[in-house]
């Protein structure tokens, strides 16, 4: 029996402005992504009672978008962070306050805008982050950002067992296939392993195309209850089933958090929650800061065993023509990188069959949401049937 | 950049691990009451929550837990010393560390190598704990 808030809260509308090089302030970007998403559902802005908010690296946004969006009432309002698993937490949140009348219509919107003309990108993020303590020692050392942290898991998983630098590349090449087909993605371009081998080193052994994307956009979503959505202009997307977990053991010997990331324990409670299999699930919108972020999901929910992750994408089974359709837009490797709703834009798509070419099944659209350095995780599991 | 701004200032909880590094040790942080060692600074004991931490030297004895090789440099002391080998240390007290290891080949490096602390003097007299293969 899946549990009784299972399927009871649908995505009605989905809103998204152009991405990448736009240079518009977050708040500029939010808005636009809030009315995006209305004119997609069919509603009025009178009609929006519920407002979520999460910034994202440049903090660009707070809760006083509820003033520039022209919200006089709003009976559901808050502003949230949970880094890359914001975007599924708000969804979430959302579908219990409708679930619970606290508001019909819930707007959760993300917005960044990390690239500024003639300013480096370092700098954006820089200026936020100032670290303290013995952390103020990380840059000396060479662990700014977590590009560092996630290269160490990628060479542990290698080290261990016998991953190579081709199955990581196998990653952002099948993601970078799917992207010829996304009219909103960045990087179209194909890419051979030739390519992948010769794309320059941030952190060994990472490349430049082993790291997400650096975009500014905007992305809104609308949560309303599973009735209401069956009479909007879209086809309604469920939400069969959620879950979070969120692991903070880093520094202590003895435990191996670069192995196994916190989608291990959120992934059986999302699918009981749907009552639903692993086996049901027919795509997967992964969070993907880096390649290895995507291998180290696809282990940690059980799509092969641990340390298995490797041969398992080897032979391309991520990409179009693929026995499990992974980030079909491109993710955040090869489309935009809008944190934890760029899978979530991409699950809405295809749950509505709104795919086009590169439409894949979607009767189970897994979506992953992950922040910190494998630390905090929301799952959503979409689908075009409430049950 | 001045060479005097690599290692940070200090602070009131920090200082006792830079002093430790100056006189050639690994100076952590350790529970009283269950002997649990942390990486400064913390406040209470991840083990058993008791508020009575001391700092004492670690042996400087450790393994390898991870690695990777940093290849473009953001910081003085990044130039000229590309691949700069990243790691995280897991040291016998049981806590694990981010550092460096040095005078290493970085494709020789291997998860579970044996390291011992080492330490790498800046001109102003500033001392940075790194790694090198033991």
């Amino acid at each position: 029996m899946p549990h009784p808030m299972s399927g009871k809260a649908a995505i009605c509308g989905l809103g998204m402005t152009e991405m990448g090089r736009v240079y518009k302030s977050a708040t500029d970007l939010a808005v636009e992504a809030v009315r995006l998403a209305l004119k997609d559902a069919g509603l009025e802005i009178s009609q929006l009672d519920g407002l979520l908010i999460n910034a994202g690296s440049t903090r660009g946004i707070n809760l006083g978008l509820h003033k520039d969006l022209g919200l006089k009432e709003l009976s559901v309002l808050t502003f949230m962070q949970g880094f890359g698993s914001s975007a599924g937490q708000m969804i979430q949140y959302a579908a219990m306050a409708v679930e619970n009348g606290m508001a019909d219509y819930i707007a959760c919107v993300f917005a960044d805008d990390p690239l500024k003309q003639g300013k480096r990108i370092g700098d954006s993020y820089a200026s936020h982050s100032r670290p303290e303590a013995m952390a103020s020692l990380y840059p000396i050392y060479g662990f700014a950002g977590a590009i560092p942290m996630y290269a160490m898991g990628a060479q542990r998983h290698m080290d261990a067992y016998g991953t190579t630098q081709e199955q990581l590349g196998q990653i952002a090449i099948s993601q970078r296939q799917w992207a010829a087909f996304n009219e909103n993605a960045t990087m179209r371009k194909p890419m051979t392993m030739d390519d992948y081998h010769a794309s320059p080193w941030v952190v060994e052994p990472f490349h430049i195309v082993d790291c997400c994307l650096v975009s500014n956009g905007g992305v809104a979503v609308i949560v309303t209850s599973a009735e209401r959505a069956k009479d909007l202009k879209q086809p309604p997307v469920y939400v069969r089933g959620w879950a979070q977990q969120h692991n903070h053991d880093v520094g202590y010997a003895g435990h191996d958090p670069l192995l196994e990331g916190p989608g291990a324990k959120a992934g059986p409670r999302a699918l009981s929650m749907a009552d639903a299999k692993l086996e049901d699930i027919t795509q997967c919108q992964l969070y993907d800061c880096y390649t290895y972020t995507v291998l180290v999901t696809l282990e940690d929910y059980g799509f092969c065993a641990k340390g298995e992750g490797g041969p398992f994408v080897e032979d391309g089974k991520l990409g179009p023509g693929g026995s499990l359709p992974t980030n079909t837009g491109g993710g955040e490797l090869s489309s935009f990188y809008m944190w934890g709703m760029t899978p979530v834009t991409e699950g809405v798509i295809q749950a509505r069959g709104h795919g086009g070419d590169r439409q894949a099944p979607n009767d189970l659209v897994l979506v992953t949401g992950n922040g910190g350095v494998l630390n905090y995780h929301a799952t959503l599991l979409l689908s075009p049937q409430a049950a | 950049m001045s060479e005097q701004s690599w290692i940070p200032e200090p602070s009131e909880k920090t200082a006792p691990f830079f002093d430790g590094a100056r006189q050639g040790k690994l100076r952590l942080q350790k529970c009283t009451d269950c002997s649990t060692w942390g990486y400064p600074p913390v406040s209470s004991c991840s083990h058993c929550g008791s508020d009575q931490i001391e700092w004492a030297d670690a042996s400087g004895h450790g393994t390898v837990y991870s690695h990777a090789r940093l290849m473009r440099a953001y910081h003085p002391r990044h130039q000229d010393r590309l691949p700069l080998i990243l790691a995280q240390i897991d040291i016998a007290e049981g806590v694990r560390l981010m550092t460096n290891i040095i005078d290493a080949e970085p494709s020789d490096v291997r998860v579970g190598d044996a390291v011992v602390a080492a330490f790498e003097t800046f001109p102003d007299g500033g001392v940075l704990p790194v790694f090198k293969p033991a």
